[in-house]
């Protein structure tokens, strides 16, 4: 048990080696609206043009900063219980012969392409349904920019999460956590 | 005790009603955008009387119309002995003049000849007898005595070319700019009637003219240059008495400047009809007259509506007169982020969209008088025609948007030509046209000559303001 908990730690702190750029994007998204880069970006790169429509997409934007700071909670707890459930249930596996473990890289894979399935429809869910008036304002190339960038970042944050915390005998059926050195955890 | 308790409760009701009051009122409050209101060009109508002009056409080819004949088809004597009576009850004076080369005025009783042959004759003095031409310019110049009077032209109209080429068409053509931009109209009456006489000045080929008398049957026409009102009540007359079962005998063509009746919002014509079937009113529906008789429409809707507003052409068209060939639509489409008229007015939220023309129009049958004009309101904004989406998913959803839009008569059509087009024939066709040996005979380009007129028209015909409406709703999910 001890060990488990050790792994969280461990997964936890890969969780935080990215994560905190999104818990800032986040609150970022809730305090709303500021004529800055990040701003720019968003009315250059992810939205329509609101100006043929005599708008401002700074009056616009509160409610599509919302929108991406909802989506964000949603997607980072998607990958930190992932990753932990991971890291957890890596204890459980029935390893009981050398090169056994390479056996579970099947069942990695799979919970893994789970994972990225589960944020790609969640970012689609956001971005596109009517659920949500602000996803209106997002241009198809903004989409596809969001769904790539989100997708990339929230596995990576898993990927670390999960080679840090994964037990250390179950280490093969993750990709290069073996390069970890055997002192590590 | 009793007395106390129904103090206070008149005293409860009392606040309660004033309470109430103030919501409705809040909730009442208007909150359209800033706009100016484009104005009608349509003239009013002038409805004093004034004096009548009939122009009676002296020459020897009109004979054949008043001579006795087989045929039971004379209408001539009568038509003309009614309109002599007309022409004193649509003015306030008549006078009566003759023409030929020259135009001459003549009095009561010599206009009463009009239907005698020798009003066409010269028994006298025949060598200097005005009857060999009928030059339609001169009798168009007289116009030019009275721009508020009535002109009623007696003629065959039968026009030799040179009198439609250079200076005698220009001739033609300045006092018709003169009658068309004084807001005049012109009614051209054509009536086949039997005919028993020669008909003169017949073009053949190789040069020279030539007679032809075996003809039993050709038209004459009048031409009322003046008043739509007049026009119309002429016409109206003529056909109730002589032209109700016998439509084959009789044409009718009115050459405008100004083929618009009338503008529907001075009127108050548009209803919420026009816009939706009562079958498929939106939520929230409400129609209503607002500043100078604009129409507002003030509606919710999803996004899957298309917005499809109507006009009768019986309502804006006049009877007979060549149409509409296209319209122009001068459209504002304003939005808002906030839908309630408080924050609107507070934040001053609406927002003039940078669009050009938005919406389109269309007709089932291209000219027809009897149609409708239907206005796709918004259509544009669907950038891909092939995929038949409603325009509406191409705004946004949780917004107000308060859409403006003005229709205009832009070109007028050209239907007049074609309705003539089978009594007609051309300077090229006349000598073959002889040699036939035809009962019924045609009158040479008369529809030359109506595209004359609708060519003068047309220079004359300014864009003018159908309809204005006002459409605002909120877009829902």
């Amino acid at each position: 048990m001890l060990r488990i908990f050790k792994s969280l730690t461990y997964s936890i702190f890969g969780l935080m080696s990215l994560g905190w750029l999104s818990v800032i994007f986040i609150i970022f998204m809730f305090v709303g609206p500021e004529p800055n880069r990040l701003l720019d970006f968003f009315e250059n790169n992810l939205i329509v043009d609101v100006r043929k429509y005599g708008q401002e997409f700074i009056y616009l934007a509160k409610s599509l900063y919302i929108l991406m700071g909802t989506m964000n909670i949603v997607l980072l707890a998607i990958a930190l219980i992932m990753s932990l459930a991971w890291s957890a249930l890596s204890h459980r596996l029935n390893i009981d012969s050398p090169g056994k473990a390479k056996i579970y890289a099947i069942h990695w894979l799979i919970y893994t392409g789970v994972m990225l399935a589960i944020i790609v429809a969640i970012t689609f869910y956001f971005t596109t349904s009517t659920r949500y008036n602000a996803a209106q304002f997002l241009s198809n190339g903004g989409i596809t920019i969001i769904l790539f960038s989100q997708t990339i970042y929230y596995f990576l944050i898993y990927y670390i999460a999960v080679i840090v915390g994964t037990a250390r005998f179950a280490r093969s059926s993750v990709l290069f956590a073996n390069k970890l050195p055997g002192n590590f955890l | 005790m009793m007395i106390k308790k129904i103090s206070e409760l008149f005293i409860c009701f009392f606040i309660f009603t004033l309470l109430f009051s103030f919501t409705y009122l809040e909730s009442k409050e208007p909150c359209t955008p800033d706009f100016v209101l484009d104005t009608s060009t349509i003239p009013l109508n002038d409805t004093d009387k004034n004096p009548v002009y009939v122009l009676f056409d002296g020459s020897l080819s009109m004979q054949g119309f008043v001579n006795p004949s087989d045929q039971d088809t004379n209408l001539y004597v009568e038509v003309i002995d009614d309109l002599q009576q007309i022409a004193e009850t649509i003015g306030n004076e008549t006078h009566y003049l003759r023409f030929g080369r020259f135009v001459k005025s003549i009095n009561e009783s010599e206009a009463a000849r009009a239907t005698d042959p020798s009003f066409y004759t010269c028994p006298q003095d025949p060598a200097n007898c005005d009857n060999q031409e009928t030059r339609l310019d001169e009798a168009i110049k007289t116009t030019q005595l009275n721009k508020d009077a009535t002109y009623i032209i007696v003629t065959d109209l039968f026009i030799e070319n040179k009198n439609l080429i250079g200076g005698k068409l220009h001739q033609l053509k300045k006092p018709l700019n003169k009658v068309l931009d004084g807001g005049k109209s012109i009614g051209i009456i054509g009536i086949m009637n039997s005919f028993n006489g020669t008909i003169y000045g017949i073009p053949i080929s190789g040069g020279g003219v030539t007679t032809y008398s075996r003809a039993n049957k050709r038209p004459f026409y009048i031409m009322i240059i003046g008043d739509q009102k007049n026009i119309h009540k002429i016409k109206t007359k003529l056909e109730k008495q002589y032209f109700i079962n016998n439509g084959d005998e009789y044409k009718f063509s009115l050459i405008t400047s100004n083929p618009i009746i009338q503008n529907l919002n001075i009127n108050k014509k548009i209803n919420g009809k026009n816009l939706f079937k009562t079958k498929n009113q939106p939520s929230e529906f409400k129609f209503e007259y607002i500043k100078s008789n604009l129409p507002l429409y003030q509606f919710n809707t999803n996004q899957k509506r298309h917005l499809k507003f109507t006009i009768k052409k019986t309502e804006i068209l006049v009877p007979g007169s060549n149409g509409i060939a296209n319209y122009e639509i001068k459209e504002i489409l304003w939005n808002s982020s906030e839908v309630k008229c408080k924050k609107i007015n507070k934040n001053k939220t609406w927002k003039k969209a940078k669009l050009d023309t938005i919406s389109t129009w269309d007709e089932k049958i291209p000219g027809g008088l009897d149609d409708e004009v239907s206005i796709y309101l918004l259509k544009k904004l669907n950038v891909n025609p092939e995929i038949k989406k409603s325009p509406l998913m191409e705004l946004w959803r949780g917004f107000r948007y308060f859409h403006l839009v003005n229709v205009y008569a832009d070109k007028p059509g050209n239907i007049s030509g074609n309705k003539f087009k089978d009594w007609s024939i051309t300077k090229a066709q006349a000598q073959k046209f002889i040699e036939g040996d035809p009962v019924v005979f045609k009158t040479l380009n008369l529809v030359k000559l109506v595209k004359v007129l609708n060519d003068v028209a047309n220079e004359r015909f300014k864009p003018t303001l159908i309809a204005s409406i006002a459409l605002d709703f909120n877009l829902t999910k």
